[in-house]
């Protein structure tokens, strides 16, 4: 009798250990879901990063600028590049 | 007698073996399918080379095109930026069209005021560039403004802001 009532303790004991073990693997599973999650929204290709292939075109306004100074022979230079540089970081 | 083991808790271990490998399948599953089911947003790309596009038949070389103005007056028809080959024609997956263009002029001396603008395509996907002022929306459209100089035939100096808008969310934003 006593032989039984310890086997009963002895499966407890390790059921409740499964038990604590699942839910740690759950939790650890929610964290690394909640991660990707995170990672992405970080999907977003900036202009900036793709400098190999859109560099020519994204330098092309600036260049606009630079020949119409030339031709301008510089008047109102600092003016107007105060007027860009506001614009085009807003 | 020989001792007989209970053997009726290793079938119960096993259950909970294959409990906690089908949790750990399903949490794999969930994080590739949440990362590669999200798309890429290009949107702002696609503003820029459109940017790009409409500068380069407005300006070309410092100096204005001549069919757009001539001597100190802007002579173009509203649909001059049809001549700028430009295809706002989506794919047969929206109705309306998907993107707007606006190009404002402004001289050095005033630029509250346009002298003169152009607008092509849906006008309206303006409201989210004002939704955006205050915070980054992804699903609704992307705004992009860039700003250069020019001079016409004249030597007149003018300020041109092109503002270009895509919307196309469901193909670039998780909805």
């Amino acid at each position: 009798m006593l032989r039984s009532k310890s086997d009963k303790k002895g499966q407890i004991g390790e059921t409740v250990s499964w038990i604590i073990a699942t839910i740690i693997i759950i939790g650890i599973l929610i964290v690394f879901i909640y991660i990707s999650i995170l990672i992405s929204k970080t999907k977003i290709i900036q202009t900036l990063s793709i400098q190999f292939d859109v560099a020519e075109k994204t330098e092309s306004l600036n260049q606009k600028t630079s020949f119409s100074h030339q031709l301008a022979g510089n008047l109102n230079k600092e003016i107007i590049d105060n007027i860009l540089e506001e614009a085009n970081n807003e | 007698m020989g001792i007989k083991k209970d053997k009726r808790g290793d079938k119960v271990v096993s259950i909970y073996w294959f409990a906690i490998l089908i949790i750990v399948a399903g949490g794999i599953f969930a994080m590739v399918y949440i990362f590669y089911g999200s798309p890429y947003d290009i949107r702002e790309i696609e503003a820029n080379l459109l940017i790009n596009q409409i500068a380069d038949c407005i300006s070309y070389a410092g100096k204005m095109n001549g069919n757009l103005i001539s001597n100190g007056e802007f002579r173009a028809e509203q649909n001059f930026l049809e001549g700028c080959h430009l295809n706002f024609n989506s794919s047969d997956e929206w109705e309306e069209e998907q993107y707007y263009t606006e190009v404002n002029f402004y001289t050095i001396n005033n630029l509250d005021s346009a002298v003169f603008n152009l607008k092509k395509g849906n006008n309206k996907w303006l409201l989210s560039c004002e939704l955006q002022e205050n915070k980054e929306e992804e699903r609704v459209a992307q705004c992009v403004e860039k700003s250069f100089y020019s001079l016409d035939n004249l030597n007149n100096q003018y300020i041109i802001k092109i503002l270009s808008v895509v919307r196309k969310s469901e193909k670039n934003v998780k909805i």
